[in-house]
């Protein structure tokens, strides 16, 4: 049976605007969730993995904006929501977000409000998609607290955040992610900022999460290794672009984009044979305001010909579902 | 919490010291016979040598520094303040003249500067470069360059002379000494002496405002999904209002300095022109110890705004 | 090295420049307050009178060709008298801005550079100075040292040093923690030599500011005080001593020219510096 969609992102473009010069973060980039999986969005730090994060829940900052392309959102029930055409802070808008489409951050230290205890923060969320009783809702956030694994859960949503360790933090920004039992969690690099002992713990959650309640999930992450353990589909990105894009198992056995091939390479692997070597990728990503003329990782690529530098590649798939925007793939492109 | 408020208030302790201890050392650097300052002037001119001596000796002025110091401190508290060299009369009676009314325009002119500027910095941050964003930096940049006795002379001249809305000067008309009565009195001084407050306070509740905005929690919050003005109130306004109280203690001192300004300008009777007159006429006992009663009061004032910064901040409640 | 270190310096600086030119409310503080330095320093190339003259016979006389802004009770040019009075006015608050940053910046590196005890001690006396209204403190001292433009400026500076301390203090304790200092006490270099080459470099910025927006501070102090007759003494023209005619209601309702020339002297000059300043904070400072 073909499974339900959960989110179309198609062509989006975004950009940032300081001052008077223009900052194109996210370049038409395509992608689609089915329900109940988890796509990994992978890339280097500026790559633009956030910015369509926040494309998506329009939470980018007010100098922030989405330049075209399409955002849609498939409910259990009824007619699609097309996001990027809602309001930045209107109803409809304002639905969505936690009620539908949740999301959580990287950094939990600063994602939490000081001065609120934390159990107001998870009320807060609850109260604004269920008309509840504040008493009723602090039961409710006491047992999901309980659930996620925080000791004396009842006690503690009277505490505030800075009486909380980094990955107690992180399992609150969870509960609050998911007290209203959305059906679609962005994660936002959701594991950068902790302990490596703890992030396999938090990522542990994160699957029970879904096994439960059938959340769809989209982490977004820089880790290669996270994207291996436990998404079921990958969208590779570099310089605002979707490189690569395919089901976990046709990008991590069969790789196309030299730069998936370069990112994996420059990953240490369990039980990797010694003799292998890291390769880490030459050069460093450029200055997001750069205009390219033909592929954008070009002067980094080792397998670049001078048709790379002039014409920008065209999207081709090689196998069902596996697409990859690159020349070696595209007939008569590099000329090796 | 009370463990911090016990230590806020313990830690006022020593600075209160340190103050009445230079204030004590500098009464008795001053010219001329300690004793003089001690009893009232007529009484002491009518005494002979002999009775000044025994009175000395009874008063303990020829007792060690030390031993005098905690006395007179204790006196202080029965409020004893000792006498006025030119007119003559009880330092303490003066005071209670007139330092209820320093204080209760202060305060007035403290909730005006802090109700409206940080309602226009609010305000000016919901929509940063707009054009209530310039105005608003405009004016508190002008704010804060005018002297407050031009405000005086301008607003007596506009509402007072021209228009006959308000009294020009003054504290309250003859026989009428209730509080009620007495506020038309207070509203132009009140307001002039707030203007330089609510110019600092609108451009600080702007700046911290705009970085509250900022934080990840502001995302956190809209990603909730709850409405703008929640965001705005609950999230920014809330957490942008500790550095706001900040810096309030930081510039209660000034405001206490302009009412020496603005009480002159409309010949209001307060503590202001009370130490202006001792220091025209070269009357050092009440010019240090209204001195000092003034810093003790401005300490005890910024050391209750700082518990209201507490109250508001958990982190600082449970940090000590 | 030396080189590209002090290239990528100077085009920092450039960058920092356009951003202040392009504020356009800073350029304007800029070139008022120029205009209004050059009418004062210069005063004898704008105006015949001697501010002091006093002639009876031309008393309160309004404005015309001769007296651009007219005369005040005794007859002597108001223009003049202006001219004049900024010269004092922004000698004493500019010395006694200079004086204080003087001060906070040798107790602010001693205090950040020791730390520790000497550290604490300075610490609260500043505290104990910052919670001091000024004013009082200033009365205090007028009534013990008497009045004169010294006394004044002195009283400036004993009284002001506490900003500018904290700011190079706080400024040298963060930066004493710096990877790079470190390195430098690795290398051999003597403690004296980091605080002036490589610490205090780096709290200049922030005291030029805050000692351009203290000279406004001082000068705004002054003429409040001689507004009250407490400040210098009244046979001298500052912009204070001039305005303190209109303690009386007759003078503001019948002489406005008498106030509000030199209000408006003040407060324009005042503007300009507070303009310019918060354009150089942000241009050269965009952290703060």
């Amino acid at each position: 049976m073909e499974q339900q969609m959960i989110l179309r992102v198609k062509d989006l473009q975004t950009a940032y605007y300081v001052g008077k010069r223009r900052v194109n973060a996210v370049n038409g980039v395509s992608f689609e969730l089915k329900r109940g999986e988890t796509l990994g969005i992978v890339g280097e730090s500026g790559c633009g993995k956030s910015a369509t994060a926040h494309s998506i829940l329009q939470l980018l900052p007010k100098n922030g904006r989405i330049e075209g392309g399409k955002v849609e959102y498939f409910p259990k029930e009824g007619e699609p929501v097309c996001l990027s055409e809602c309001k930045r802070t209107g109803r409809k808008m304002r639905e969505m977000r936690g009620g539908e489409i949740s999301m959580i951050f990287q950094d939990p230290l600063s994602s939490l409000n000081p001065v609120y205890t934390i159990g107001d923060q998870i009320i807060e969320m609850l109260r604004a998609h269920e008309k509840i009783s504040k008493k009723q809702a602090a039961v409710r956030a006491a047992q999901l607290l309980d659930k996620l694994g925080i000791p004396d859960a009842e006690k503690r949503l009277r505490d505030y955040p800075h009486q909380f360790s980094g990955g107690m933090k992180q399992r609150v920004m969870i509960a609050i992610a998911m007290i209203c039992n959305p059906s679609l969690l962005i994660a936002d690099e959701p594991t950068t900022a902790l302990d490596v002992t703890i992030q396999a713990q938090i990522l542990e959650l994160m699957q029970q999460i879904q096994q439960e309640y059938g959340t769809s999930i989209m982490l977004i992450t820089h880790n290669m290794g996270i994207v291996a353990e436990i998404c079921d589909s990958v969208a590779v990105m570099y310089m605002g672009r979707v490189v690569e894009y395919g089901s976990l198992k046709q990008v991590f056995t069969n790789p196309k984009h030299p730069y998936t091939v370069a990112l994996m390479q420059s990953v240490p692997v369990l039980g990797m044979g010694k003799d292998k070597r890291l390769v880490s990728i030459e050069g460093a990503t450029p200055d997001g305001s750069t205009v390219f003329k033909g592929c954008p990782f070009a002067d980094r690529c080792t397998k670049a010909g001078p048709h790379c530098f002039d014409h920008p590649p065209v999207e081709t798939e090689p196998e069902p579902g596996h697409r990859v925007s690159c020349h070696l793939y595209t007939e008569g492109g590099a000329a090796e | 919490m009370l463990k911090y408020f016990a230590k806020r208030f313990l830690s006022l302790i020593p600075k209160i010291l340190i103050i009445s201890v230079i204030v004590f050392l500098a009464l008795q650097l001053l010219p001329g016979d300690a004793l003089s300052r001690s009893v009232p002037p007529r009484v002491y001119q009518q005494m002979t040598e002999s009775q000044r001596d025994a009175l000395r000796e009874s008063l303990g002025l020829n007792d060690p520094l030390t031993v005098q110091y905690f006395r007179w401190l204790g006196n202080m508290f029965k409020g004893d303040f000792g006498y006025s060299q030119s007119t003559g009369s009880n330092i303490g009676e003066m005071l209670a003249a007139r330092l209820p009314s320093t204080i209760e325009l202060t305060v007035i002119a403290l909730v005006i500067a802090s109700v409206f500027g940080i309602l226009f910095g609010f305000l000016a941050s919901l929509k940063p470069n707009s054009w209530v964003d310039y105005t608003n930096t405009t004016m508190s940049i002008v704010g804060i360059s005018v002297p407050e006795f031009f405000f005086g002379i301008l607003f007596i001249l506009l509402f007072s002379v021209k228009l006959g809305w308000l009294p020009s000067g003054g504290r309250m008309a003859a026989g009428h000494p209730g509080f009620w009565e007495r506020i038309p009195y207070m509203i132009l001084p009140a307001v002039c002496l707030a203007i330089s407050l609510m110019a600092t306070l609108s451009r600080y509740t702007r700046s911290a405002m705009l970085d509250v905005l900022g934080k990840d929690y502001v995302k956190t919050a809209r990603s909730k999904g709850i409405s703008e003005t929640a965001v705005h109130l609950k999230h920014g306004f809330r957490n942008a209002l500790s550095p706001v109280m900040v810096i309030m203690v930081m510039r209660l001192p000034m405001l206490v300095s302009g009412t020496v300004v603005i009480e002159s300008v409309f010949n209001y009777p307060g503590m202001g022109s009370m130490i202006l007159d001792a220091v025209s006429a070269g009357d050092m006992p009440v010019v240090m110890v209204t001195t000092m009663v003034i810093a003790v009061v401005t300490l005890v004032a910024s050391c209750i705004v700082d518990l209201f910064t507490a109250l508001l901040d958990p982190r600082i409640r449970f940090s000590s | 090295m030396e080189k590209r270190n002090s290239k990528a310096r100077s085009s920092l600086a450039r960058r920092s420049w356009q951003r202040f030119f392009q504020n356009k409310a800073a350029v304007a503080g800029g070139v008022v307050l120029t205009l209004i330095l050059v009418l004062c320093v210069f005063a004898p190339l704008f105006t015949p009178y001697d501010p002091a003259y006093a002639d009876v016979s031309q008393k309160l006389m309004p404005i015309s060709a001769a007296h651009p802004l007219g005369t005040d009770r005794l007859g002597r040019d108001l223009f003049a008298r202006l001219l004049y009075g900024g010269r004092y006015s922004m000698f004493i608050g500019l010395a006694g801005a200079v004086g204080a940053s003087v001060i906070g910046v040798v107790l602010g590196c001693i205090a950040g550079w020791f730390g520790r005890r000497i550290d604490r001690a300075l610490l609260s006396i500043s505290e104990l100075f910052s919670v001091f209204p000024q004013m009082l403190l200033i009365l205090l001292c007028v009534a013990l040292m008497g009045q004169s433009v010294a006394n004044m400026i002195w009283v400036f500076v004993l009284t002001g040093w506490s900003g500018v301390f904290r700011i190079v203090r706080s400024r040298i304790l963060s930066l004493r923690e710096e990877p790079f200092v470190e390195s430098c006490v690795a290398n051999g270099i003597s403690g004296g030599s980091i605080m002036f080459r490589q610490l205090l470099p780096n709290t200049i910025g922030p005291v030029i500011v805050h000692t351009t927006l203290a000279t406004a501070g001082f000068i705004l102090a002054e003429a409040g005080l001689s507004f009250l007759g407490m400040g210098v003494p009244n046979d001298l023209p500052t912009w204070g001593n001039i305005i303190n005619a209109a303690k009386r209601i007759d003078v503001i309702v019948n002489q406005p020219m008498q106030w509000i020339a030199p209000g408006v002297a003040i407060s324009l000059f005042v503007l300009s510096i507070n303009f310019l300043g918060d354009g150089l904070r942000d241009a050269f400072d965009p952290a703060q």
